[in-house]
């Protein structure tokens, strides 16, 4: 089967899991793929958790990944991203976090416990070596607003990963999806994302 | 981005659009004029993508009070010569069965169709169904696309289709088709030559005296041969078969492209033929006949219940063709939820008696870490002004009524209160059921206070009659009508009582009070759930009304997602609060009694307010026992 890439981005409602699938869709359609995406609400209102799968390639067959086949999590919320990854990532897949935790209504009542991120970092280290924590929704908050943490990630997802997609292709769609102002601040956050997984990569080599 | 595509001329291009958004891009190629849907997931976005150029296109849009009226309307439309479409939900089409299987009788005139979005697994959704029965059930064509492309080029046909045979298509959208993306190929947009005009005709008088409608029902069957034939040339039937299969695989929507893959995964196509359904109803019964005539065995690859299993077997032993029908019914029966490829799999493995491995098989170590996986319940916003309605029941209801209270919910962000801390929802069925059981609690004389709570624009769509039979029968209950001026769950679209219409025009505000004034209802209140004070006075009085009829209180404040937009699309910063920590005794009325996502604990046990999720409601202030919640600032 010719390659066809396989992306989850995984975090909670109101997180703009959606809009970041979106990016990443219509910009694989700018470098000249087929796309299929899938979403799940958990349900149509925020704090539940929400899924995008997405997949291009030359050709696409069913916008759901199944399970154990993606090569790349991106998790806009720690739990979501390990919750995501034990279903979906394949062995020696990337799994990129933010690691800023929403925590739900019943840790805030005292009725379940957040895991610790360590915890989360080490059960996914037993799926992959490839697994990077990041401070997305600070360093989004340092170019313009909290809001462009996916833009963070999906910069730094697009550094330390070979996905065939050129950045000036995310930079034309950002520039197409948004008004100006927000618009600047996502390429901001992409930027920033992108020269922290340059920096992280160049790292590990 | 996507206003451009939608409006696009260039024939050809391929551009992005969700399932919802193709739909709307195929009515504006098929020149569609006019459109109505009641929000409900997954095809909330439908309308709200038409509103984005509806009036630049000319094509009248509205968000009726119901599917029941937006069916009706768009009937309306299409005999008035208008290609029109209706949008609803799954459980929508329950409440316009009644019209749909009267105006399948009389017919139509312009291409009209009735998109349905399914919603197999429940994800957003009262109940699961499988619609698909309506379609058998009404005697219309049911069009299944597999994915957003074909979703768009279905609607084209669909509509050629209706206005050929004269009656409403449906065409269903399942949940991963109207939420999912993909390239589209658009295609020409048509100018239709418009004469708006009614011929009357006694065909549109179905409940007429000796035996009219029983006549038109005989027309309808008699239609069906030609709405078969129609369905057996469908352009979207699509056969893969080289002769040399032992089996073969059929099915209509997103379970198409699931299979295929699970083929090219396991290099079997060469030993499954493949066939894509146009429609699950009805069945083209030549091209089964001919695809399954050579096959020993056929898997039938659908959602939820064995529709096309059980109606392809009955075709085949009709036909006396002696091929075996495999699909969910089968081997160990899962006759809810989605299909998934796992599914697929097992039953090629069944089939083929091949044993296949799973791509996660390899690393099946994981199960252990399940174990963190803490549940993720929905729940209210922060600054949501139900919170603060609920906060100041729970407190009425232990004060005066402890146990003694029996709380019938209804469809909306409100019954996430049937959680803790509040668990103020005892039963949550369909849409307005709030009013009738409490109506039936009341009336069967429960030794309990009893409640119907419900939101505005459910009070609107199906609560109303309820409370007229409260008022009517005399059943003494509370009915707490929680008035956010929108519809919160789908995605703020306005409610009756904003005085806002689709489009943004202003119209009369229709406020559920006036409505309960002019039914006779007695007592009548409304506060604003912000100020807790003036909120706990209204519970005490309503509690203490002891009849005739029921008591209403109305619980006005816009939902706090709607104001946040608003103030974010205008630059405007809203208030916040913060937690003083020196004043902070840490003893959790805010956090575990109130629940606010954007009170969170942190160091020591002490609140504090995440000021990024802070709506300003100041809510929070008023419940702090120990004055530690300020205004920013102060």
């Amino acid at each position: 089967m010719d390659k066809v890439w396989n992306i989850i981005i995984a975090g909670v409602g109101g997180q703009g899991i959606v809009t970041v699938a979106r990016i990443l869709a219509e910009s694989a359609l700018a470098s000249g793929y087929k796309v299929k995406t899938t979403d799940i609400v958990g349900g149509a209102q925020r704090g539940g958790a929400v899924l995008s799968h997405v997949r291009f390639g030359d050709y696409v067959y069913s916008s759901i990944i199944p399970d154990g086949l993606a090569d790349i999590v991106v998790g806009i919320e720690p739990l979501e991203a390990l919750r995501t990854s034990l279903q979906y990532l394949k062995q020696d897949g990337i799994v990129v976090f933010n690691d800023r935790p929403v925590y739900p209504l019943t840790v805030q009542l005292k009725q379940q416990k957040y895991p610790p991120l360590v915890d989360i970092k080490s059960a996914l280290l037993t799926i992959t070596n490839k697994v990077f924590v990041v401070n997305a929704s600070e360093i989004a908050s340092s170019v313009g607003s909290r809001l462009a943490t996916g833009s963070v990630l999906l910069g730094f997802m697009s550094a330390v990963s070979d996905i065939p997609i050129p950045k000036h292709n995310f930079y034309a769609t950002i520039e197409g999806m948004f008004a100006e102002k927000v618009a600047k601040i996502n390429i901001r956050a992409f930027e920033a994302g992108f020269s922290k997984g340059l920096e992280v990569s160049g790292q590990l080599k | 981005m996507l206003k451009g595509s939608l409006l696009s001329n260039e024939k050809g291009k391929r551009v992005i659009l969700s399932g919802n958004e193709a739909i709307v891009r195929g009515a504006i190629e098929a020149g569609v004029r006019f459109a109505t849907s009641y929000p409900g997931n997954p095809c909330t976005e439908i309308l709200d993508t038409l509103l984005l150029v509806s009036k630049e296109l000319g094509i009248y849009a509205e968000w009726s009070i119901n599917e029941m009226v937006a069916l009706e309307a768009a009937s309306a439309a299409s005999i008035a010569g208008l290609r029109s479409f209706v949008a609803m939900k799954h459980v929508g089409l329950n409440w316009a069965l009644d019209p749909l299987m009267c105006i399948n009788l009389s017919g139509i005139e312009a291409g009209m169709l009735v998109v349905v979005g399914d919603d197999p697994q429940s994800r957003a959704s009262q109940n699961e169904e499988d619609i698909r029965f309506l379609a058998s059930m009404s005697e219309l064509p049911m069009l299944e696309p597999s994915g957003p492309a074909e979703a768009k080029d279905m609607f084209v046909w669909g509509i050629e289709v209706s206005e050929r045979i004269k009656l409403p298509v449906l065409l269903r959208s399942a949940q991963r088709v109207s939420h999912g993306l993909e390239d589209v190929v658009l295609g020409e947009i048509i100018q239709p030559n418009v004469k708006v005009e009614f011929k009357k005709n006694e065909k549109y008088i179905v409940a007429g005296a000796g035996g009219r409608s029983v006549r038109l029902h005989e027309g309808l069957h008699k239609k069906q041969e030609l709405i078969e034939s129609i369905i057996e040339r469908s352009p979207f039937n699509k056969v893969i078969k080289h002769g040399r299969e032992k089996w073969g695989i059929i099915s209509a929507g997103i379970g198409y492209g699931i299979a295929v893959e699970a083929l090219k995964y396991y290099n079997m196509e060469d030993k499954f033929a493949t066939f894509k359904l146009a429609a699950p109803h009805p069945l083209p019964k030549k091209l089964l006949r001919d695809f399954c005539s050579d096959l020993e065995a056929v898997i039938v690859v659908e959602d939820v219940e064995p529709y096309l299993q059980h109606n392809i077997r009955a075709v085949l032993a009709e036909e006396g063709i002696n091929c075996k029908v495999y699909g969910r019914g089968s081997f160990n029966p899962k006759l809810v939820g989605e299909v998934t490829f796992n599914e697929v799999v097992s039953l090629i493995e069944k089939v083929g008696g091949e044993k296949l491995f799973s791509p996660a098989s390899s690393r099946s170590h994981v199960a252990r870490f399940r174990q963190m996986l803490i549940s993720r319940p929905l729940t209210m916003c922060s600054g949501c002004p139900h919170r603060a309605t609920f906060y100041a029941m729970r407190k009425v209801v232990n004060k005066m009524l402890k146990d003694k209270a029996i709380f019938c919910g209804d469809i909306g962000c409100y019954s996430f209160a049937s959680q803790p801390p509040f668990q103020l929802i005892d039963l949550k069925l369909s849409m307005g059921a709030s009013m009738g059981l409490a109506c039936g609690f009341a009336k069967s004389k429960v030794d309990s206070k009893v409640f119907a709570i419900i939101g505005d624009s459910t009070f609107f769509h199906a609560g109303i009659p309820g409370l007229v039979n409260a008022v009517y029968n005399d059943a003494r209950f509370v009915a707490v009508i929680l008035d956010n001026l929108v519809v919160g769950m789908t995605g703020q679209q306005p409610s009756p009582s904003m005085g806002v219409s689709a489009n943004g025009a202003n119209t009369t505000s229709i406020l559920p009070e006036n409505i309960a004034q002019a039914i006779g209802v007695k007592f009548v209140k409304t506060f604003n759930p912000l100020d807790l004070k003036e909120a706990e006075r209204a519970f005490e009085e309503a509690i203490n009304y002891q009849g005739p009829g029921p008591a209403m209180l109305v619980s006005r404040a816009p939902c706090a997602v709607y104001v946040t937009r608003k103030a974010r699309t205008r630059g405007e910063r809203l208030l916040k609060y913060t937690i003083l920590e020196d004043k902070c005794t840490g003893c959790g009325i805010c956090t575990q009694q109130f629940g606010c996502p954007a009170i969170i604990i942190g160091e020591n046990n002490k609140a504090k307010i995440d000021g990024d999720d802070c709506t300003g409601c100041g809510v929070c202030a008023q419940i702090c026992p120990y004055r530690a919640i300020v205004k920013e600032g102060s």
